[in-house]
């Protein structure tokens, strides 16, 4: 699994891509939280390039979710392909994110929320 | 059912990254597509995974877990075979998916998983000593 940063305006905006499993997913872990704690409070995870994710990174997304919610941060992830969304939703962890299906409507959602 | 194709790999990280290269390659040689094969590397990950942490009392190195991959018709059958503790990992409680998610026991959501997405999934203990566990799903779906 490969990460990627950038930042636009106030968001940082993390792309993934490969596969988020028990081995790959400490290190998306390590990625995410290496941002919660510097003051960073909103961030974009970008799935597209996403093969499958596992309940190792569900776990993981949650966490930090949790995390930034404590902090008044906000995250949202976008770009679900079919196999992301499926586990997703296997998993009863749809409704529990901010999910958007284009990186632009993600930004959008957090520059409205004013977080 | 066209021929099996059987990997052993250790009971450890490593070999759970053997399995998975393991799926890919049998993949490649049977020109699946990732759409057909991603809910098997899903399925061995929550798999292995589980194994690994706790079938060998959390000592790593230790077992030898065997998978057997084999076409039959339109579906891809995956069996796992591993000599730990007689485990059925489908007794685990289905986790309460109406629950807030602070609220579930974090056991068992990576086999709700596997069991939604595999078409059957069956699970023995046999008399030699090894937990077997056998799933299905049908490809191109």
């Amino acid at each position: 699994m490969k990460i990627g940063e950038e930042r636009r305006d106030e968001t940082l905006i993390v792309t993934a891509s490969g596969r988020i499993d028990s081995n790959s997913s400490s290190e998306l872990e390590r990625a995410l939280l290496g941002h919660t704690g510097s003051g960073e409070s909103r961030i974009v995870v970008d799935l597209a390039e996403v093969e499958y994710i596992s309940s190792a990174g569900l776990r993981v997304l949650l966490m930090v979710a949790k995390k930034l919610q404590a902090t008044k941060g906000r995250l949202v992830l976008c770009a679900m392909p079919e196999s992301v969304r499926l586990v997703f939703e296997l998993a009863g962890f749809l409704p529990i994110f901010a999910i958007e299906s284009t990186r632009d409507a993600a930004l959008a959602r957090l520059a409205e929320s004013g977080a | 059912m066209g021929q099996v194709q059987t990997l052993v790999v250790p009971g450890t990280p490593v070999g759970l990254e053997q399995a998975e290269r393991g799926l890919d390659d049998f993949s490649a040689m049977h020109s699946l597509t990732r759409n057909d094969t991603w809910p098997f590397h899903v399925a061995l990950d929550e798999i292995l995974s589980n194994v690994v942490k706790y079938g060998w009392s959390g000592r790593e190195g230790e077992g030898r877990i065997e998978i057997r991959l084999a076409l039959d018709g339109d579906a891809l059958e995956m069996v796992v075979l591993d000599d730990a503790a007689p485990f059925n990992p489908l007794d685990a409680q289905a986790p309460d998916t109406s629950l807030p998610v602070e609220e579930r026991p974090i056991g068992g959501l990576g086999i709700e998983i596997v069991r939604r997405l595999m078409d059957t999934i069956d699970y023995a203990r046999l008399e030699d000593g090894h937990n077997r566990l056998t799933m299905r799903r049908r490809l191109g779906l």
